[in-house]
């Protein structure tokens, strides 16, 4: 599949006295970016000045060749190539769901509308809802409907406010899915605000963190995640997310096999069918580290790898280990979280030759 | 019996309530949209100023009125001077009268139902590609609508019925000021009491009709929303 990037130049500079705001970055769009942190750290402010519905009086915006903000010369709303959408589904009450999801197409601004309207209607399965009116739907399928009367205003850039938050558990993840299948069709950049770590698991291509009206780092989801100056790989629940293909299924122990950089997983079978791309999610409290494969060893899954970089936790005891995956380009990322007793038995160093042993990993799609 | 009835005062009452309707509803909806949307000090000023001839007797507005527009006031040297000439004792006189008597009634409900509709429905529409007018007539509109009847409605209703401020400013000129509510008082004062329960039936069965239609109207519109 083709991919495009594209510039998105913010500069947004407001100080007040409940609000601070102060961001001068260049991102670089590509799939899907997600404005990450904490409530209050201003991400919704920022998305909502990237459509126009906020201003921020002084601010810079520009996406691609198009200036949408610069100074007090100000492309109103409708006038930018943007779909968004909102927390809360927001259907027009008045309107019926086929209306609904006309709107944006009727009024679109892009010389040629790539998609149609039943495209999108079978990928966001709709055909059953078109007649209805939004009293009549659930919450998940409002969702879906805000999400292609935003698609169909043929965007060239799609905002979405935490379009999952309101939505129970269940309806979360069966509109998933939808996501990828979006992108994947659309190849449409999009930035989407989330504090949800398990949707940035799913769904991020680029992670943008934010921390009081500042950009604190961004950059490729791993990267992001497995750099240990950064607050994410000081969680809990820190994670890295490989890139990896099927290999083979053994259906006698329901496992499969894949392929990642640094050796071979093998995880609970999913019915993938093998040759195909998924990601696999390693959590650096399932790894630990050895300076020999283990012969005799309950854990199964070996991989070979080189210490990048060792950091302090939070807990005295525990240190948070980058360890690199050698991969055709350089590397690509994991974490694993050790004691420091443990690195000093193994007299771990930036260098080291290490096993990074697995005791679980998942395949996330 | 219908014979004895003089229709001039209908038909003045309903071309009075007409154009007032139509002038009202004009100006009340900018200024409900900006009461409901502005963090403006000034709110609760203006909010007061259009409560006001809810509370107010209508003799003394109607008296400031005919002071403010008589030949010595600000008002009717102005329109003096524009060759207007002054405006008591006119229709258009009371058609003033009637546009600021009947005001509360008119941005009350369209108060509400902008607040009622919020901003979340325009600024989807913006990001639909919808501009300013666009938004005003395919989203506003059809989502104001009962608020918007129901302003029409008590602002034809309540001018029709008005009584103290007419007197004051319109006097009873037949054909001119002379409306339905004057004439029963004139036909009271001068013991024709069946010409006076022939108009005052009729305004009884009116405003009860008026009130059914909004009743039947709110109904509606919530089995449609909800």
């Amino acid at each position: 599949m083709e991919t495009h990037t594209h510039q998105l130049v913010l500069q947004l500079h407001r100080e007040t006295a409940a609000f601070h705001f102060d961001i001068d970055q260049t991102l670089t769009l590509q799939g899907i970016t997600f404005l990450f942190g904490p409530s209050g750290s201003g991400k919704t402010t920022l998305l909502r000045s990237i459509a126009g519905l906020d201003i921020l009086p002084g601010s810079h915006i520009q996406f691609n060749q198009e200036q949408w903000q610069h100074q007090r010369d100000i492309v109103p709303t409708h006038q930018r190539a943007i779909g968004y959408v909102f927390q809360e589904p927001s259907l027009f009450p008045h309107l019926t769901i086929q209306q609904n999801i006309e709107y944006g197409y009727c009024r679109h601004r892009a010389t040629n509308n790539k998609i149609t309207i039943q495209e999108v209607i079978d990928w966001l399965d709709l055909s059953a809802l078109l007649t209805r009116r939004s009293h009549e739907l659930s919450l998940g399928q409002k969702q879906r409907v805000a999400i292609a009367r935003a698609v169909l205003g043929s965007p060239q850039l799609l905002l979405m406010d935490e379009p999952l938050a309101s939505l129970d558990r269940q309806s979360k993840h069966d509109i998933m899915p939808y996501f990828e299948t979006l992108q994947r069709q659309l190849n449409l950049p999009i930035i989407y605000v989330s504090h949800a770590m398990e949707e940035v698991l799913n769904l991020a291509d680029q992670l943008v963190l934010m921390h009081q009206g500042q950009i604190t780092a961004s950059g490729p989801v791993n990267q992001i995640m497995t750099d240990p100056s950064l607050p994410l790989a000081q969680e809990e629940e820190a994670a890295a997310i490989l890139q990896g293909e099927i290999l083979q299924h053994d259906h006698h122990y329901a496992l499969t096999q894949v392929q990642v950089p640094g050796g071979h997983l093998t995880v609970a079978q999913r019915n993938i069918t093998p040759g195909n791309k998924i990601k696999i999610k390693l959590m650096a409290k399932d790894v630990s580290l050895a300076l020999e494969k283990p012969q005799h060893s309950s854990i199964s899954n070996a991989l070979l790898a080189e210490v990048i970089c060792l950091q302090d936790s939070t807990e005295p005891s525990l240190l948070i280990v980058q360890l690199g995956l050698k991969t055709l380009h350089g590397y690509e990322f994991i974490l694993a979280r050790i004691t420091k007793r443990s690195r000093d038995l193994l007299k771990l160093e930036p260098g080291s030759q290490v096993y990074a042993l697995v005791k679980s990993a998942s395949i996330i799609k | 019996m219908l014979e004895n009835l003089d229709f001039a005062p209908i038909w003045l009452t309903l071309h009075l309530a007409v154009t007032s309707t139509i002038i009202l509803i004009v100006l009340s909806l900018p200024l409900a949209w900006w009461l409901a949307n502005t963090q403006s000090r000034c709110k609760p000023w203006i909010s007061a100023l259009v409560t006001l001839p809810l509370v107010l007797p209508p003799s003394v507005l109607g008296f400031y009125l005919l002071v403010l527009l008589g030949p010595q006031g600000w008002v009717g040297k102005a329109t003096d001077w524009l060759g207007i000439g002054t405006l008591p004792f006119t229709f258009s006189g009371l058609v003033v009268a009637s546009i600021i008597y009947s005001l509360p009634f008119a941005v009350q409900p369209l108060y509400n139902a902008i607040q009622n509709m919020g901003k979340r429905p325009l600024e989807v529409a913006a990001t639909l590609g919808a501009s300013f007018w666009d938004r005003f007539w395919t989203i506003v509109l059809p989502l104001i609508r009962p608020g918007l009847l129901t302003a029409i409605t008590l602002s034809f209703a309540h001018t029709m019925g008005e009584f103290g401020v007419v007197l004051m400013i319109g006097g009873n000129i037949p054909g001119e000021t002379k409306v339905i509510s004057v004439a029963i008082y004139e036909h009271v004062e001068s013991q024709a009491y069946t010409q006076a329960h022939m108009l005052a039936g009729g305004m009884l069965l009116f405003s009860f009709f008026v009130l059914l239609i909004l009743q039947w109207q709110d109904t509606g519109q919530r089995r449609m929303l909800n």
